[in-house]
């Protein structure tokens, strides 16, 4: 089977459900999906160009993801790949023009949001404390000064 | 979905694209934990915005304004709250800072 009959089977068996209405295969059938809603080009372009600049955007991120040599380095580059998935999210409610995936963008800043809090948490409890410095309570570690 | 609304879409579209850009370049070039805590915090949360009024400016109902707004104030609030809890503790972890550091006042108070 080629790549373009493939294609071509793909919308029918998304809209599978929606054969009740008859005959739709085809482009008909693939007006059931959310396309493009109207927009001018200067837009459509800007949002094309967003999402490759996302992405770019988003392999840096891992880069230092992978690479950072503290934890606290990895954490902000989790952070900063939520908002770049934010940022996709966006781009494609410009796109679709219609309110339906807009949720997801806070849903993801707001797991962003809990997941840099809890990381944050757990380094500041794991770090060694000076001497003399008070315990807090966020300390994991219950003994006295370390030196 | 007017022609000014998306002109002005596209233009605070790319702006916002441009503060990502920003933010992604800091946080891969910067030299030190808390240059690129600086870069990453300040850069996305403008680039999120310039997108999010991107998204008012091209469909402009009510509903699209209520949710981005509740958005942006989070956005405002969280970016800057996860950015000094992560500073604050890579501080105590003893993260290096960079070598032409100028000034650490946390460190001139006997903090750290």
């Amino acid at each position: 089977m080629t790549c373009s009959a493939l294609l071509d089977m793909m919308p029918v068996v998304v809209a599978a459900g929606d054969t009740a209405s008859g005959g739709s295969h085809g482009a008909e059938a693939a007006r059931t999906l959310p396309g493009q809603g109207e927009m001018l080009p200067v837009l459509l372009f800007m949002v094309t160009a967003g999402v490759y600049v996302l992405c770019v955007g988003m392999a840096l991120c891992l880069w230092r993801l992978i690479r950072g040599p503290e934890l606290a380095d990895r954490v902000l580059a989790a952070d900063l790949l939520a908002l770049h998935v934010v940022g996709l999210v966006v781009l494609l409610t410009i796109y679709v023009g219609d309110l339906v995936f807009f949720d997801a963008a806070l849903v993801v800043s707001i797991i962003g949001f809990v997941s840099t809090v809890g990381f944050s948490q757990y380094i500041y409890a794991t770090a060694k404390r000076k001497p003399g410095e008070a315990r807090t309570d966020l300390d994991l570690e219950p003994q006295g000064d370390p030196a | 979905m007017s022609v000014f609304g998306d002109w002005m879409a596209a233009i605070f579209v790319f702006v916002g694209l441009f503060f990502f850009v920003l933010g992604a370049v800091g946080v891969v070039r910067l030299p030190d934990t808390y240059h690129r805590l600086h870069a990453a915090t300040k850069c996305s949360t403008l680039g999120l915005i310039g997108l999010l009024v991107g998204v008012v400016f091209h469909i402009g109902t009510g509903a699209v304004d209520a949710k981005v707004a509740t958005v942006v104030v989070f956005a405002f609030v969280a970016g800057p709250v996860g950015s000094h809890m992560l500073a604050k503790a890579a501080l105590r972890a003893g993260d290096v800072q960079w070598g032409g550091t100028l000034s650490d006042e946390h460190a001139e108070d006997g903090l750290s």
